[in-house]
């Protein structure tokens, strides 16, 4: 019995002591083991917030935060919030890490992924940092205004999105901002411009399509949005359309715009010259459609008029695409610069009959107008262009018959 | 005295080379020899479990029951090896990631549980230090020696850092797995040359004259258990 005894307590006193120094090893590694597995999962983000210890995703939806904003991060000390954004540059989908801390300041940014060919991604990264939406400063490097543009984007929107997630409400002027798309759903990617006056925010269509503005008036803000001709129209912060008893809104959005503005109806004249030879007595339309066409000319041969649309819509890239409707209302011509006839970008179609393409548009009225003379296979996002492009010249030309009438 | 301590410790060394003499630790030999950092790295985490463990295990040699020395011995050595790993986790991060699970591997590592079987149980702690000290510094030489080899001609680089001038030259094989039993092989060889002339044991045949540890062990007794019973079966 006593020799079997030694053995055991031996083996069991071994044990314990041994359990026992490990235990205490552990209590000195183990806090310094947990932060850098802590810091390994959350690489990523501690290169925007370098102070942060541990990150909690939370919802950014449930927050209420822009569909921009695909993952929101937050410090478990309560140090701030790290946000994922997805903004356009010169090329959609630019991936941009950005860091806020808990007294809404910028840590650290970084461009995680770019579509954008010049690369001087890198040189923004970290360049906002110390930045508020107080006192926020776009950082544009000459040579990549776009893709500057698209960082500052990302920038401001985290930190509009740290406002809302941190419990807090936006500057009226910000959350009206936010409904823009859903008043002029034709201003499609919006790039901020020069404000001046009581204009708080000026935003330009990409395509020249037009411009969106946040105009503050006493106490209140509203949208105004002006078309490519210089058409106004005003929105209060309910979404109401005050066009009618908005002179001096309306006054200070269309200066600003006609400042701005490029202006393409030389384009379009040379254009309809060489579509239909004899043209003359060229003279501009004004037309209150907010879509695509960003000019129109009305003008004649041989005694018959036609109207002209100049259109800018976005296919695969820009395109130019002109229509030329007779005064019945019929597609009289129609071509287009830079689209599937690009044999640069689109040599699977080098064998197309891009004459009878165009062909196959002449003729049409926006009764008989289905789309279907838009359509190229395999090519969806030029024949989506085409057939935008296409209705919105309708559209257009029915409001100048709509307005003659 | 002094000298007995120095011979102790050059004998792992040299003459009593844990991997090129006593063939042990053959498995973290092969497996960590394939670049030179990890291969220093692992030789000293070797070293400190051994030594350590050494002078544990000859601290309480006359505490610990024959019956359950070997249980014993296992839980001391797992201990070092433990808090070794924890604390390379903790503050080498690098050093923990690249050893991967060779690192735990060492509780099983013959040089450790063989110096303790052989040396530590039957010495001074002083001694059995100083047997660590000098059977790790072996393993480390042998572990360098390797990886040395199988870096620089394997890969064509020393430590991680390219060599440029011996790119055209590397010979891949050397960092395969085949590669490294040729080498081990190799130098095995080497040292069985260079040893063989200061009164280091041939080995020719098996069993016990063949063993490359019997003339540490109780060779006498062992040749004589065996002459034994080859005299009874005849």
């Amino acid at each position: 019995m006593k020799n079997n005894l030694k053995p055991t307590i031996t083996l069991s006193a071994i044990c314990v002591v041994v359990a026992l120094l490990l235990s205490v090893i552990n209590m000195i590694t183990g806090p310094i083991i947990e932060a850098q597995r802590n810091a390994a999962a959350n690489g990523a983000l501690l290169v925007v917030m370098p102070n942060g210890t541990g990150f909690e995703e939370l919802n950014a939806a449930e927050l209420g935060l822009s569909d921009a904003v695909t993952n929101v991060y937050k410090e478990t000390s309560g140090k701030g919030y790290v946000f994922r954004v997805v903004s356009n540059g010169y090329k959609p989908g630019m991936v941009v890490m950005v860091g806020v801390d808990s007294d809404g300041k910028v840590t650290g940014s970084k461009c995680l992924e770019t579509q954008d060919t010049f690369g001087k991604e890198p040189q923004i990264d970290g360049k906002y940092n110390g930045q508020t939406l107080a006192d926020f400063s776009p950082v544009i490097l000459t040579g990549a205004t776009m893709t500057s543009n698209g960082y500052r984007d990302a920038v401001n929107i985290a930190l509009q999105s740290f406002v809302l997630a941190s419990g807090g409400k936006l500057d009226p002027s910000i959350e009206l901002e936010g409904k823009i798309p859903e008043l002029v759903p034709v201003f499609k990617d919006l790039v901020a411009v020069e404000a001046s006056g009581n204009i708080v925010k000026a935003l330009k269509a990409k395509n020249d399509t037009g411009f969106a503005y946040i105009i503050k008036n006493g106490e209140a803000y509203y949208v105004a949005a002006v078309n490519a001709m210089g058409v106004c129209t005003v929105y209060d912060s309910e979404g109401n359309d005050i066009t009618a008893e908005s002179e001096a809104i309306i006054a200070e959005a269309k200066a600003h715009a006609a400042a701005n503005q490029v202006s393409y109806n030389e384009a379009l004249k040379k254009n309809a010259e060489s579509m239909m030879p004899g043209a003359t007595n060229f003279a501009d339309v004004e037309l209150n459609t907010f879509n695509t066409v960003v000019s129109a000319v009305s003008f004649t041969v041989d005694g018959a008029t036609y109207y002209g649309f100049y259109s800018r819509s976005v296919g695969f890239r820009q395109m130019d695409v002109f229509i030329i409707i007779d005064e019945n209302g019929a597609i009289a011509k129609i071509n287009a610069k830079e689209f599937i006839f690009d044999k640069e970008y689109f040599a699977n179609f080098a064998g197309m009959n891009v004459g009878e393409y165009k062909a196959g548009f002449e003729g049409l009225t926006s009764e008989t107008w289905n789309g279907d003379a838009a359509i190229i296979a395999t090519a969806t996002m030029t024949s989506n262009a085409m057939k935008e492009s296409t209705s919105d010249a309708f559209e257009a030309f029915n409001s100048i018959k709509g307005g003659e009438q | 005295m002094k000298n007995n301590k120095l011979a102790i410790l050059l004998r792992g060394i040299i003459t009593e080379n844990p991997v090129l003499i006593l063939i042990l630790g053959t498995c973290p030999t092969l497996a960590v020899t394939g670049n030179i950092i990890s291969a220093i790295s692992m030789g000293l985490a070797a070293t400190v479990v051994l030594t350590c463990s050494n002078a544990v295990i000859s601290a309480l040699r006359k505490v610990i029951p024959d019956t359950v020395r070997v249980p014993c011995y296992i839980v001391i050595i797992a201990a070092f090896v433990t808090a070794v790993q924890m604390l390379l986790q903790a503050f080498l991060p690098s050093i923990y990631e690249m050893l991967g699970v060779y690192l735990a591997l060492i509780v099983v590592n013959c040089v450790i549980l063989g110096r303790a079987e052989m040396f530590a149980r039957k010495n001074t702690v002083i001694d059995s230090i100083f047997d660590g000290i000098g059977m790790g510094g072996g393993f480390i030489l042998a572990l360098f020696l390797m990886a040395f080899i199988r870096e620089v001609f394997g890969v064509g680089s020393f430590a991680g850092i390219e060599l440029g001038f011996m790119k055209s030259f590397t010979i891949p094989v050397l960092a395969q797995a085949p590669g490294g039993f040729l080498v081990y092989g190799i130098l095995i060889a080497v040292m069985n040359k260079l040893t063989e002339k200061k009164g280091g044991v041939k080995k020719k045949s098996f069993s016990c004259e063949g063993c490359p540890s019997a003339h540490i062990c109780q060779k006498s007794v062992c040749i004589a258990k065996v002459e034994k019973e080859d005299a009874e079966n005849v």
